[in-house]
């Protein structure tokens, strides 16, 4: 186990991101924003997890993100909750994610794999319809926005939008534990954009535009799940009243 | 600090776990000489508990989680599990011909699985809003997921 150059959290910088993934740049992009609009100096650190980041080489060694809003289950649930105006916030922020995505895209150029699709949202057994129906029903009722985005179709007319079918080798496998399949013909359909960007490039491209780069990149071998108490990150709070980072070497003792 | 770390964060990050469990999960990539062009992604809810989730490429390949069917009764194989680099045997042919037995037109598509490994996810506890916890910023996010655990902290 090792890290990949002789990691100092202290001399890079005060904010450290682990990971990788395509929603993960997103987050950080948006907070290297945010710090940039107020106009504070960010010295940042990465830490990517190389082998986490290979074991997905089987979808040509980008890892992706997709971005699927929701856009009645949860809307439904808040309804329920906190009322039209936090549901409607809710789903509305969701909803951003995929326009939010493609401009950042855009605007900088990422170069990336980035794809808007549809979601076909097939529900296969009778109270999950009656579920997404009672919710796409509330939804709607309450007026907020994305409902409108909602197609729905129930038997028949939802196998020909789909195109989905389940054959009879498989409802065998289904009809013992739902028995009530076949006849209901429960297909329920949706329809909401989402979006997916795959995002080893996308980060790539994004620490780039951020001037991040070199030692401020640190690769490691180490799964995190590995990484041995002496190797720990640690918060402190400190009597001078900022936070700084310590890292514990298992060899070299303690650096604070 | 942001810890985009899935399923690992808990083992970053103690005061997550019990908050953020990792749960392992298996996502397949699969091609086809003569597969039809897919255009929408998909997500097929099969219970309560069970639902498959593709994504299709813009290669043609798709790539598809779930598969829980296989898996589910076996609580030790998924749940509260980070290790990734083990693959969950019961559920490892669960995608093969699943295109053929799906889907129309995919007949004789030649759709086979090209690829399939395990991930681990990080479903939350609290899944209607993000985590507010004391001291820094913390966010996970997870494979093939619908549940997105994201805990915002602040200095």
């Amino acid at each position: 186990m090792w890290w990949c150059g002789s990691f100092d959290c202290d001399s890079r910088g005060e904010r450290g991101v682990f990971g990788s993934d395509g929603t993960k740049w997103y987050v950080l992009y948006l907070v290297l924003l945010f710090f940039v609009l107020f106009g504070n100096y960010v010295n940042v650190f990465f830490i990517q997890e190389e082998e986490g980041r290979e074991r997905c080489q089987a979808d040509g060694k980008l890892i992706g993100g997709h971005f699927k809003p929701d856009p009645f289950a949860r809307a439904a649930s808040v309804l329920k909750t906190h009322g039209k105006a936090v549901a409607e916030h809710v789903t509305l922020f969701e909803a951003r994610q995929v326009s939010e995505i493609r401009e950042l895209v855009e605007r900088e150029g990422v170069d990336c794999d980035f794809e808007e699709t549809r979601i076909a949202d097939v529900c296969l057994y009778m109270a999950g319809r009656d579920k997404i129906k009672a919710d796409v029903d509330r939804v709607a009722a309450a007026g907020i926005s994305t409902a409108s985005g909602i197609t729905y179709s129930v038997g028949v007319e939802a196998e020909k939008v789909c195109r989905y079918c389940i054959l009879l080798f498989y409802f065998l496998v289904v009809l013992i534990v739902h028995a009530d399949i076949w006849h209901s013909r429960s297909v329920v359909l949706s329809h909401v954009p989402c979006c997916t960007v795959m995002a080893l490039p996308a980060g790539s491209s994004l620490t780039r535009e951020s001037h991040i780069e070199g030692d401020q990149l640190a690769d490691t071998h180490t799964r995190y799940t590995c990484l041995p108490r002496s190797y720990f990150l640690r918060r402190q709070l400190l009597d001078r009243g900022h936070t700084a980072w310590s890292y514990k070497d298992q060899n070299r003792g303690i650096r604070d | 600090m942001v810890y985009a770390t899935n399923g690992y964060t808990s083992a970053l990050v103690p005061e997550m776990k019990d908050r953020i469990v990792p749960v392992r999960g298996i996502v397949a990539r699969l091609v086809g000489a003569n597969a039809p062009k897919m255009t929408d992604s998909y997500m097929i809810r099969i219970s309560d508990y069970e639902y498959d989730y593709m994504i299709p490429r813009p290669d043609g390949s798709i790539i598809v989680g779930g598969a829980k069917r296989d898996f589910y009764q076996n609580l030790h194989e998924w749940f509260d599990v980070a290790d990734d680099s083990k693959l969950i045997k019961d559920a490892q042919h669960y995608f093969d011909g699943y295109m053929q037995r799906h889907f129309y037109g995919w007949e004789d598509s030649g759709a086979r699985t090209e690829e399939i490994w395990t991930g681990s996810k990080s479903p939350s506890n609290k899944l209607a809003f993000p985590w507010v916890v004391n001291a820094n910023l913390c966010s996970s996010h997870g494979l093939l997921q619908r549940r997105i655990s994201l805990c915002w902290t602040g200095v």
